[in-house]
């Protein structure tokens, strides 16, 4: 097939995708993709058709025997390092925030393109991403909220921060969370988040000191939109680590 | 106070099985073993080794959790491609005992929500899965069947055509007008 002049593989791109195609042919689809774009577009759409052929599938549930199998299994020696318990879990959000989200673009595409070659081992490539120094602050929570739970994971050198929480009060549509920086006795306010109906939320904080500069942070309802100082309740808090 | 998984994110959740928390593997499993298990089935037609496949592939998510790239796509596209990839693996080393021309797919049904809580990931999943078969649905039952045996059993062209005793140019037909015709549809639907 040809478009303006250039030979491309749009006929053989279903077969790439099927994993169908002989060795030798696959490696040219590969080798032409890395350098066609109206391919790569072909190519990452019928991608997005495999991804979501197995939702099509009628679904069934292995006896209950396959998930007590699979727990007893996971007792290695990885789990029995394991901290169990709430504290444990909370830190272990941190996680989340390691993560940096792959470049968009050109770069999808051609993740699109190698992904499905390269899944197994990929899925094989450990990264161990769990060296990247954190800091992990619970925030107490005060009468008004006394089911609320709050963390805060923060950067080694207090550089950038996420709180997450969990059981705040749902607010009503003109209300939001407002999250303090205190220093010296002077707030600043860090953001607005609001929760979904089990009181689950997540802020990145913004602040124009580093967040080891402060020393302490709150949560408190403000109106929509936020409000120059806190005026509302106070729902979580904790002092910071400088 | 105990935290509450079911409404975690699957990212969330596969950061802490990344870290070794037992329950958010629990909560993970309970969101996408009949997913991991449904495609490891259709390409054996054997339970036993679809349950082998579908706790294989839980252990390595305890084991990798931390491999899982967003740019993959969604967690349920890269836990199906594992499953369908493990489970082809398997297939191919004693096909000859399990000969399967039958994928079962999901007719498309009325809008009903699945049992649980239906938090949020739960009604997202399932509202693809509606229409993902509502698509698939769309096309003649030749194309369902050759496209499901190319895609979830990894068979080739020649194999399909010897098992349905057809010419290898109409099974070439069939699997690519299938997925032009899905393509199709999805862009339709803007689904992804």
């Amino acid at each position: 097939m040809s478009i303006q002049g250039e030979n491309h593989v749009f006929d053989l791109l279903t077969d790439y995708v099927l994993e169908l195609l002989p060795d030798a042919e696959a490696s040219q689809v590969s080798t032409h993709l890395a350098g066609c774009l109206f391919c790569q577009a072909e190519y990452a759409r019928l991608q997005q058709v495999a991804d979501v052929l197995p939702l099509a599938l009628s679904q069934a549930s292995p006896s209950p025997r396959v998930k007590s199998n699979l727990m007893a299994a996971i007792h290695s020696p990885k789990s029995q390092t394991s901290i169990s318990g709430e504290t444990m879990s909370w830190k272990n959000l941190a996680g989340i925030f390691r993560r940096r989200l792959p470049a968009l673009g050109m770069a999808l595409i051609m993740v699109l393109a190698l992904s499905n070659l390269l899944l197994w081992r990929q899925f094989n490539s450990f990264n161990d991403l769990a060296n990247t120094s954190m800091q992990v602050i619970t925030l107490a929570n005060t009468n008004e909220a006394p089911q609320a739970v709050g963390t805060l994971i923060m950067g080694q050198n207090g550089d950038y921060g996420t709180l997450v929480v969990d059981h705040l009060p749902l607010l009503d549509a003109e209300q939001q969370y407002q999250v303090w920086l205190i220093r010296d006795g002077q707030r600043t306010s860090s953001g607005l988040f609001s929760v979904n109906y089990e009181g689950y939320g997540s802020l990145e904080l913004s602040a124009p000191l580093l967040l080891n500069q402060y020393d302490s942070i709150g949560v408190t309802i403000e109106p929509r939109g936020g409000s120059p100082g806190p005026t509302g309740a106070k729902m979580l808090g904790s002092d910071l680590p400088h | 106070m105990a935290m509450d998984y079911t409404h975690f994110t699957d990212e969330i959740l596969l950061n802490l099985i990344a870290s070794s928390d037992e329950n958010a593997l629990s909560e993970f499993y309970d969101r996408y073993s009949r997913l991991v298990y449904s495609v490891a089935l259709n390409t054996l037609s054997d339970i036993e080794r679809a349950e082998e496949v579908t706790q294989d592939v839980f252990e390595r998510v305890w084991e990798k959790a931390q491999s899982y790239n967003s740019g993959q796509g969604r967690v349920a596209t890269w836990l199906a491609s594992i499953a369908r990839h493990r489970s082809i693996d398997l297939y191919r080393q004693t096909r000859s005992r399990h000969e399967n021309m039958h994928i079962t797919w999901q007719e498309a049904e009325a809008n009903d929500l699945p049992d649980g809580q239906n938090v949020e990931w739960e009604v997202d999943l399932h509202q693809r899965q509606q229409r993902i078969r509502w698509m698939v649905a769309q096309l003649p039952a030749e194309q369902k069947l050759a496209l499901g045996m190319a895609f979830f059993q990894g068979l080739t062209h020649t194999e399909i055509a010897g098992a349905l005793n057809e010419p290898v140019g109409t099974v070439k037909t069939r699997i690519r007008l299938g997925m032009q015709k899905l393509r199709t549809l999805l862009q339709d639907e803007q689904l992804t």
